[in-house]
């Protein structure tokens, strides 16, 4: 228990230098974690269910993009609306942060940040933090935090990575790094570029056009830092993703004629991230971090005119930015006390087809503190609590409080309480889109008093349903949650969680009709709606029996209830019916409606590792219970068998060889990967279309 | 246009609805079907907006003779003045709005109310507080008796799928026009043909109603007293 404080004061006390030590100087002190707190601290004694997946790992099962990683994860589900997003908890992609090193990766689609485009290129571990952080990273963070933390550069090398598979999936990534150490001084730079590329698939040959997009993605990734002297230490992170995607498919028109539909996305994402770390004495550390990104989406859609020529049809651009400025003390006053304290500001501006001529701006001012105290041996505290100024919604106070219990030295007892809350973001706030086939026309709350008096000047107007006084107004999404965990080792090398979460989310925001048109045809706006809840249970073993060296195994899983709570006393006030498919109506009960739709009961994965005399054999198995997809008898929850998507087992597989190579430098060595996802080709071209089927590929790392 | 269908699962429902051996009486109370009863489709699409299109004009329908009264494809004033104006119809289509023929929709007597119960269950309109079209209160839009929007009168909008799907255990108790008899409706179908939900396809016609419905022409009572 006390390695915790110890550990940050070996780094404190280390300055920078300790810092940016070898991993292996804090191994014996546990794995090493930096999102849970904000501040460096041992897996084991941080108070947050925390999952940590290391770039070793990540590599032996043939992991590219952040997708991959996260969905070994037990109870986190991938989402395929908008790209892949990732259910924490049963809440939605937009509920959870997703950062590189501390600072979040921009450009989210209908709230989804798309985790195919975030590429592991100097990966050294994603570190996932379930339950709300928002009383330290403040908005977005309700359900929690991924962190793709970058590897420290240190000294010379190098490393070429290539992988060729189904679907012409390549990908090759090109490593160098260089560095040096002289007394207190030392830097290190490394830069990597990954590209990626798939020709996409189609799962219905049948019909024209394909199901899966072809896809290129450039990431290039630069990391500098430089140690001035014992006490200062400087970094520098840059990286920038260049992606575009096409896909042809088509549409069957309401005449019955069949159109092609040619459709273009290009994206570029870039960052910039400079911090300047000082340590003022053996008990303050200082940070200062700047941050810059941006994102720009264009989408394209080409279609025959009359003349069956090409004619771009749909043409919008969406261009976000983001600007940064963030202080941070760590104090540690005493073996027991330790503070962090912390303030920024941060601008974000958006442009869009989509957005007006006035561009949307937000800015957002904040201040946090945490402070941890370990009054005995068996008990740790840690408090927080965070206050973000948004200039369009205002203040919002976010606390948390967590504990953990150590009754012996075997078993670990984590309790935490905290509040989460995710500002209406500039879609919810500020678009105005009209949508030529859908025939309506849909504003952002801060846009909606306008564009209705513009609508009623014109005549356009025909009903407006909300009160005046309502039009406009929107509030955060705002939760109160638990998680509880207890970790069990009873000896060397098996670990045994097991977890409890509730979620209490409030003012979630949803699209409501707002007025009419003359002769028909809504005008939607974003309103607070509803309130969920998500509950579950949580089980993980894992070992690494010494019987067997080489071998680990793990498996975890989950089970959930995500229920929207106004269709909960709609079916406990008996008005909520299912209509069977023979036409009879039938009165459902709460024990009819487990979820929220796109969300499973259960979900469980299992893993088999083996890495023994040069070989790595990895296999890995994800399962899911069915879940609803659609509502097709009207009643607005998933019930009727034909709702769902049926359970739904995934087996994935890679085996590795390691080869020194004869005669050459020291150090230098040659993996060959073979792999499979999907070994069983699961396929639901109907319900599931982002389930490609099978996949092969294999692949040559060259590591000097 | 319009079909009258009695099908088996009708006939089926018709007999469990009402005891066909018991003493007889002289209204009948099976059930009905229409099908398809066409409510103003979309007739394009207006081009800057990129909404559908149509005439705005209502389909009138008589719940006793089970067929249109005045389509929404006549267009000549004078016979839609006609018709509307008189206690022939008893509910009328636009769209997915329901308008029943009374208070600001029309001359007769006409009230309605959606009632939260399956549709096999609905006994009486006796004791329903029926609400007059003009007169009622809606979370949203118009104060008719079957307020319009999805999820407050008769359909879901499901916008996945951009699917109207009527609500389940949803139906609409009508008196008639001539303010003497009453009638429980079920909707089934928005959509032309009566298609399975999911095989509904963006270019599925729309603005079919398919429902069923009992006619009391002279009571509130839609079973048969022992």
């Amino acid at each position: 228990m006390r390695s915790a404080l110890l550990a940050a004061l070996a780094v404190l006390a280390g300055g920078a230098h300790a810092q940016t030590a070898p991993a292996d100087t804090l191994r014996d002190l546990g794995r090493v974690v930096v999102t849970a707190t904000r501040s460096v601290e041992a897996l084991e004694d941080v108070a947050v269910p925390t999952t940590v997946v290391v770039a070793e790992q990540a590599e032996a099962d043939g992991a590219l993009r952040l997708s991959d990683v996260l969905e070994a994860i037990p109870g986190l589900d991938l989402t395929t609306d908008f790209g892949t997003g990732v259910q924490v908890q049963g809440l939605d992609p937009a509920y959870t942060l997703v950062l590189i090193d501390g600072q979040p990766i921009v450009g989210r689609s209908a709230g989804v940040l798309d985790l195919d485009r975030v590429s592991l290129a100097g990966l050294d571990r994603v570190e996932v933090v379930r339950g709300p952080s928002s009383s330290l990273y403040g908005s977005e963070a309700l359900a929690g935090v991924v962190n793709l933390v970058t590897r420290t550069p240190r000294e010379p090398g190098g490393r070429v990575r290539a992988r060729y598979g189904t679907h012409a999936t390549r990908a090759l990534t090109v490593e160098a790094e260089a560095g040096a150490e002289r007394g207190d001084r030392s830097w290190g730079a490394r830069f990597a570029l990954d590209r990626y590329g798939s020709d996409g698939y189609d799962l219905d040959p049948a019909t024209l056009g394909g199901t899966g997009p072809a896809t290129t993605e450039t990431t290039g990734d630069l990391r500098l830092r430089g140690a001035l002297s014992a006490r200062t230490d400087l970094r520098l992170g840059v990286r920038a993703t260049r992606g575009d995607e096409r896909l042809l498919y088509s549409f069957t028109d309401v005449n019955g004629a069949v159109d092609p539909i040619d459709e273009r996305a290009d994206r570029t994402d870039w960052s910039v991230h400079p911090e300047l770390r000082h340590r003022l004495s053996g008990r303050f550390a200082t940070r200062l971090t700047g941050y810059a990104a941006g994102y720009r989406l264009d989408t394209q859609v080409y279609e025959p005119d009359a003349a069956g020529a090409d004619s771009l049809t749909y043409d919008d651009t969406f261009d976000q930015r983001t600007l940064s400025v963030e202080g941070q003390v760590d104090a540690l006053w005493s073996t027991r006390h330790r503070t962090v304290f912390g303030a920024g500001t941060a601008r974000d501006a958006l442009s869009g087809v989509r957005y007006g001529a006035d561009a949307p701006r937000s800015e957002t001012v904040f201040a946090f503190a945490q402070h941890d105290w370990q009054p005995s041996r068996r008990l740790a505290l840690n408090a927080s609590a965070r206050l973000d100024h948004h200039s369009d919604v205002g203040a919002r106070l976010s606390p948390k409080l967590a504990a953990l219990l150590r009754p012996s030295g075997a078993v670990a007892v984590r309790l935490s309480v905290g509040s989460g809350f995710k500002a209406p973001d500039f879609r919810q706030r500020y678009l105005q889109f009209s949508n030529a086939v859908g025939g309506y026309t849909i504003f952002g709350a801060a846009r909606l008093a306008d564009g209705l008096e513009r609508l009623d000047a014109e005549g356009r107007l025909d009903a407006v349903y909300l009160d005046a006084s309502a039009l406009g107004a929107i509030r955060p999404e705002t939760s109160v949650s638990v998680n509880a965990e207890v970790e069990v080792q009873p000896t060397r090398g098996l670990r045994l969680t097991a977890g409890a979460f509730r979620n209490a989310v409030r003012d979630l925001i949803d699209v409501q009709p707002v007025a009419a048109f003359v002769g028909g045809g809504p005008v939607f706006s974003y309103v607070n709606l509803s309130r969920i809840r998500t509950e579950g249970l949580t089980a993980e073993v894992s070992a690494a029996p010494a019987a067997v060296p080489g071998l680990t195994v793990s498996a975890g899983y989950q089970f959930l209830r995500s229920r929207d709570l106004d269709v909960l006393d709609d079916l406990e006030a008996g008005v909520v019916f299912g209509r069977q498919p023979s036409g009879r109506d039938v009165r459902l009960t709460p024990g009819d409606y487990a979820n929220l739709f796109g969300r499973s009961t259960h979900t469980a994965t299992a893993r088999v590792g083996v890495r023994r005399a040069g070989w790595t054999l990895s296999v890995r198995s994800r399962l899911r219970s069915r879940y609803g997809l659609r509502d097709l008898d009207g009643n607005g929850l998933a019930n009727r068998d034909d709702e769902f998507v049926p359970a739904t087992a995934l087996v994935d597989a890679t085996v590795g060889r390691d080869l020194a190579l004869r005669g050459a430098l020291p150090g230098r060595r040659l993996r060959l990967q073979l792999g499979v996802d999907n070994a069983f080709g699961t396929t639901r071209p109907v319900l599931v279309p982002s389930l490609a089927g099978r996949r092969l590929y294999a692949s040559v790392d060259l590591s000097f | 246009m319009l079909r009258s269908l009695t099908l088996a699962a009708v006939a089926a429902l018709a007999l469990s609805a009402c005891d066909s051996n018991g003493p007889s009486t002289e209204v009948d109370l099976q059930v009905q079907v229409a099908a398809d009863v066409i409510a103003d489709p979309a007739d394009g699409r207006d081009p800057t907006t990129g909404r559908p299109t149509d005439s705005g004009r209502y389909t009138l329908y008589s719940l006793a003779d089970n067929e249109v009264v005045l389509s929404y494809a006549e267009t000549d004033p004078a016979v839609r003045q006609r018709d509307s104006a008189s206690t022939r119809w008893d509910i009328g289509f636009q769209g997915t709005t329901i308008v029943v023929n009374g208070g600001d929709s029309g001359p007769g007597a006409g009230a309605g109310l959606i009632v939260e119960e399956a549709f096999a269950d609905v006994t009486t309109a006796a004791g329903l507080a029926l609400r007059v079209d003009g007169q009622a209160s809606c979370p949203s839009g118009p104060g008719l008796a079957v307020c319009t929007g999805g999820g407050n009168g008769w359909y879901t909008y499901v916008p996945a799928q951009n699917l109207i799907l009527p609500t389940p255990g949803r139906t609409l108790v009508v008196r008639t026009a001539d303010g003497d008899g009453y009638a429980k409706i079920n909707f089934r179908s928005y959509y032309q043909g009566s298609p399975a939900e999911a095989d509904i396809t963006p270019t599925t016609p729309s603005r079919y109603y398919s429902f069923e419905y009992v006619l009391n022409a002279e009571g509130q009572a839609f079973v048969e007293s022992d």
